[in-house]
């Protein structure tokens, strides 16, 4: 099959020979002259891709002409940027993850302590997220959607209201990698690009939530560190030991730890042993919840 | 120059990451060398442009911005003798705003079309919790339990939006790149019991107009085909209903899916924006379909 893809590209690329100096050239950003605004946002422009089955393509947001270059190599190097074409690329290519941890995790405020494992789900676009945290054979489930928020007896079951947990459940989705990038794609123009100590620092806050996020990179430009200042709480996080082999094939870097902390104390200590970029993951708001809402 | 670089953005645009289908065959209508059919969006914001207060999910932005923006949609809507939209005509569709196909580097092309394909969908269908995991597990079996890759048809709604539409005011034939077909009678006969009894890959359908909308309602599904290639299954209860709206030169169709046995809710995948391609194309037979060995190929954990 990959024969069959790479035969119908070497005839698409044959067809001319501008494009093929571009596109087999590789990674050379040719983004159309698109200015960014004074507001420093610009309109999303969608690109389309092919689907496995049927005619429609299906779009893709591409990268705002905002954006700093930082922030797309950042992008690029943890896979979340892609490419339509040559370029320029789509940098919101992880909308969900998911990922199964073991380690430590302070549960309602008090001191880190074991788990057996930790589940957490998470849509960046809704927003949604479930975590999953199970010790001593028993788990609590905390889920969110959009600004609903509640507790779940299992996955997807019996469902009790918990809205005041919503927002700091969406806080820790940005204690990864990919959410805390979302922040600083978001910001487009916004966001600032600094060096301290030799590391590039990115700091940027997204339109739609309002969160502090600062972000940052390694010598190979991936995340190393966040710090997200959400009103009068401060979370922190530290990724190390990205790998490629949690999900082969698709070029997503994950780190194999994650360190959490929150208002400067230790959150939780996490050694990753399953993870999946763009997964089946869903938070139906149980009608309950909305009821209980109100809404 | 210009009608090659349309070649080859349109011949890129149809690839994807495991097409078996591709291997089955797509002969596209050749592309219309004409750009601004394609680059829709706005390319000059006023300056203080702000972002909505709400994130907006790829297939609602990009059919709201064709609306917008795109100039087949601001053409007059022919209407036919009966008053309703001309909906025939081959359909392709809208060239990528993001330029000419190619790869980022060596290697990155299915990778990067999968994490793209997978990034468009943001609204899921809403499986009951029971079905999660069984979904996950289709999705990350790679090639093994995609339908398609048995050679089984991609069915409906798999195969979404045909490639060319024939309207009478009695039926309508909505053809399939590879030329499958399918009949819609839209002479006001309803769907019987006995097409419920069916167990197809296409199913039993019928249309009817709602307004200018074709709405085509189509039941009698086996349990075999998928909604789409991430292992979204269903079972044989299935109706799938869907819209095919003609605006200008631009046909907007979306559908949902409703099936209670396995969904907690009816599913309505994002709209797909097709444009109005040159009346001298065809669609063709496609090539005969080859069985994957399981595991044949790493790209297709879904």
């Amino acid at each position: 099959m990959r024969l069959v893809s790479a035969l119908v590209l070497a005839i698409a690329c044959s067809a001319t020979t501008i494009a093929s100096a571009q596109i087999l050239g590789g990674g050379e950003d040719k983004r159309p002259d698109w200015k960014c605004p004074a507001s420093g946002y610009f309109p999303p422009v969608y690109g389309t891709v092919g689907r496995n089955g049927g005619d429609g393509l299906a779009p893709t947001e591409v990268i705002s002409p905002c954006t700093p270059d930082a922030v797309r190599k950042a992008a690029d190097v943890i896979g979340m940027a892609r490419s339509h074409g040559n370029s320029p690329l789509g940098l919101k290519s992880v909308v969900t993850a998911m990922f199964t941890a073991q380690g430590t995790y302070a549960a309602g405020g008090g001191a880190p302590t074991k788990v057996d494992h930790l589940d957490f789900h998470i849509h960046y676009g809704l927003p949604g997220a479930r975590l999953m945290v199970t010790a001593g054979g028993k788990t609590a489930i905390r889920a969110m959607n959009d600004d609903y928020g509640w507790t779940e007896a299992t996955e997807g079951g019996a469902a009790t209201p918990a809205q005041a947990q919503a927002h700091d459940l969406y806080a820790l989705t940005k204690l990864t990698p990919y959410g805390a990038m979302w922040s600083v794609i978001e910001a487009e123009g916004h966001t600032q690009v600094s060096t301290v100590g030799g590391k590039t620092v990115l700091r940027g806050t997204s339109p739609y939530d309002g969160l502090d996020v600062t972000v940052t990179l390694d010598a190979q430009s991936r995340p190393e560190s966040v710090k997200v200042v959400d009103g009068q709480t401060t979370y922190g996080a530290t990724f190390s030991n990205y790998r490629a082999d949690l999900e082969p094939d698709y070029l997503f870097r994950f780190p194999k730890r994650l360190v959490w902390t929150k208002d400067g104390k230790p959150l939780a200590d996490l050694n990753v042993t399953f993870y999946r970029t763009n997964p089946y993951v869903v938070f139906p708001v149980p009608a309950a919840i909305k009821q209980a809402a109100n809404r | 120059m210009q009608k090659n670089v349309w070649l080859a953005a349109a011949a890129l645009a149809v690839l994807a990451p495991s097409v078996a289908l591709i291997a089955n065959a797509v002969a596209q209508p050749a592309p219309v060398a004409t750009p601004a059919a394609g680059i829709t969006q706005t390319v000059d914001p006023p300056a203080d442009y702000q972002p909505p207060k709400k994130r907006v999910a790829p297939f609602t932005g990009f059919a709201e911005a064709m609306r917008a923006t795109n100039p087949l949609a601001k053409k007059p809507t022919p209407k036919g003798p009966d008053g309703k939209p001309v909906l025939s005509g081959l359909w392709g569709g809208i060239p990528s705003a993001a330029g000419a196909g190619g790869l980022r580097r060596d290697g990155t092309f299915e990778p990067d079309q999968a994490a793209l394909q997978r990034a468009s969908g943001w609204l899921k269908p809403m499986y009951k919790p029971q079905f999660w995991n069984k979904v996950r597990g289709l999705d990350y079996g790679k090639s093994d339990g995609d339908p398609v890759f048995a050679c089984n048809p991609g069915g409906v709604p798999r195969m979404n939006v045909p490639a060319q539409i024939i309207q009478t005011p009695a039926q309508t034939v909505l053809v399939y790149n590879g030329m499958r077909t399918r009949v819609v009678p839209t002479d006001g006969r309803k769907l019987t019991d006995q097409d419920f009894d069916m167990s197809t890959f296409d199913g039993v359908a019928v249309g009817h107009w709602d307004g200018d909308t074709l709405v085509v309602e189509t039941v009698g599904f086996n349990d075999i085909s998928w909604l789409q290639w991430q292992g979204y299954f269903h079972s044989n209860q299935m109706k799938v209903t869907e819209r095919f709206t003609r605006t200008g030169d631009l046909l907007f169709y979306n559908y949902t899916v409703d099936d209670p046995d396995v969904l907690l809710e009816p599913w309505t995948q994002g709209t797909l924006v097709m444009r109005l391609m040159p009346a001298n194309g065809r669609v063709v037979e496609g090539d005969p379909c080859v069985v994957l060995p399981a595991g044949g190929d790493p790209y297709l954990r879904g």
